[in-house]
């Protein structure tokens, strides 16, 4: 007899370990299974046979599930019904993306992994993330319903706006390469002819014009570096862009209202690693001169 | 200004009561509510988690790990909780507001339910 009731406490014990570990939610489980077992452990002392203890337990357990998982199908139908609304004004598609971004639903989660996903197969995945593209999809949402539309189906058309907006940013990227590559030509050529064969040489040869426009070219450059806010960075951005020639400057005008500064910042980034490397060997060439002069100087004496 | 839902259920309140004043964890809490209430009030363990869990978000309790690992918790650590202020105020509330239904007049100010 004793064993059998042993057996049967041992395998509810076993029970209510794995409804524990399954139902509850994480960070509850180590709280819930202690005070449960604590509980149990008092009522030991109070003399209640073992069988009832765990038993008791168990019970607990079990009701504790029960009603997560019922606030839990609560919640769920809640924001399904949310989710599920037309949109048909512009405030209702944030309240949207509020309730889809509140926490982590399955819906949230089906968007989620479909846009990265996509972000993925297209090659995007290093930059954008799902959070980046809800900006976009707000305005999309909002435009389309400003010119009149209405969404029925939310949750169907912000993946696909999602999938449009990532098509768009494939293609953006695309002709970003080929102008990258384009000026990257371009600013190499420019570089050369400035920067590869001058030095006190070339500035004695050039003309007083010249070699103001050079200095200034290398005060725009050394400011970029040291810029240390955004505005400064800015400004020194904008000076250097005015010295530039017809056709980066177009660029920059065809760039510029369409918010992306990647050709700016990569043109600059280019412009200051040739600068920088110039500086350092023209630097390493002083310090030979130096290191030259002192020794001949210490040997003379 | 953070937005701080200060109304309480009858729950919420004997829950930041029992914590006025005094760390407590769990089941420290039910054992205080029941012997607080002579036996008359037992907190159910599928009543109290989930309201610790919602006071807590709300910013009322804060939660904090303690250290020791009972052997007759089977190896695991006590949560224990402390009162904020905002839970402080929120007690305040309701205690204005039961004193101020009892009298003649209510005279709650507007902003502060």
């Amino acid at each position: 007899m004793y064993s059998f009731v042993s057996l049967w406490s041992l395998w509810i014990e076993k029970l209510t370990a794995v409804i524990l570990k399954s139902f509850l939610p994480a960070f509850m489980q180590e709280e819930v299974t202690g005070d449960l077992w604590e509980e149990s452990d008092e009522l030991k002392s109070q003399g209640m046979p073992k069988l009832l203890r765990v038993l008791l337990v168990f019970w607990r357990a079990v009701e504790l599930c029960a009603v997560l998982w019922e606030r839990d199908c609560a919640d769920r139908i809640h924001i399904r019904s949310a989710l599920s609304r037309s949109l048909s004004a512009t405030n209702e598609v944030e309240e949207f993306f509020d309730v889809l971004l509140h926490s982590d639903n399955p819906w949230k989660i089906g968007i989620e992994a479909f846009v990265n996903a996509r972000l993925a197969s297209s090659n995007l995945g290093d930059g954008y993330n799902f959070s980046s593209l809800v900006p976009a999809l707000i305005e999309d949402g909002v435009q389309m319903i400003e010119s009149g539309e209405q969404i029925h189906n939310p949750l169907a058309w912000s993946r696909k706006a999602a999938h449009r907006i990532i098509l768009e940013k494939q293609e953006l990227m695309k002709i970003e390469d080929q102008l990258r590559r384009l000026l990257l030509e371009e600013i190499n050529e420019d570089l050369l002819c400035e920067f590869k064969h001058s030095d006190r040489k070339r500035e004695r040869g050039a003309t007083t014009s010249r070699r103001n426009r050079l200095r200034q070219e290398e005060s725009s450059v050394a400011l970029l570096i040291l810029a240390q806010s955004d505005y400064e960075q800015q400004q020194a951005e904008e000076a250097w862009v005015r010295r530039r020639r017809w056709k980066q400057k177009l660029l920059f005008g065809w760039y510029e209202p369409t918010g992306i500064y990647l050709l700016v910042s990569f043109i600059l980034s280019t412009y200051c690693l040739q600068f920088a490397k110039l500086m350092n060997s023209r630097l390493d060439r002083v310090i030979t001169r130096r290191e030259r002069e002192a020794t001949t100087r210490s040997s003379l004496t | 200004m953070k937005h701080i839902d200060l109304s309480l259920s009858l729950l919420e309140e004997f829950l930041l009561l029992a914590l006025k004043g005094k760390e407590r964890y769990g089941l420290d809490i039910r054992n205080h509510i029941a012997l607080s209430s002579c036996g008359r009030y037992t907190v159910q363990p599928g009543n109290l988690y989930p309201t610790l869990e919602r006071l807590e978000k709300r910013g009322l309790i804060v939660g904090r790990w303690g250290e020791d690992r009972p052997e007759s918790r089977k190896g695991a650590r006590r949560k224990y909780y402390t009162i904020t202020a905002d839970g402080d105020q929120a007690l305040e509330i309701v205690d204005a507001f039961r004193l101020n239904l009892k009298g003649d007049q209510p005279v709650l100010d507007e902003a502060e339910i």
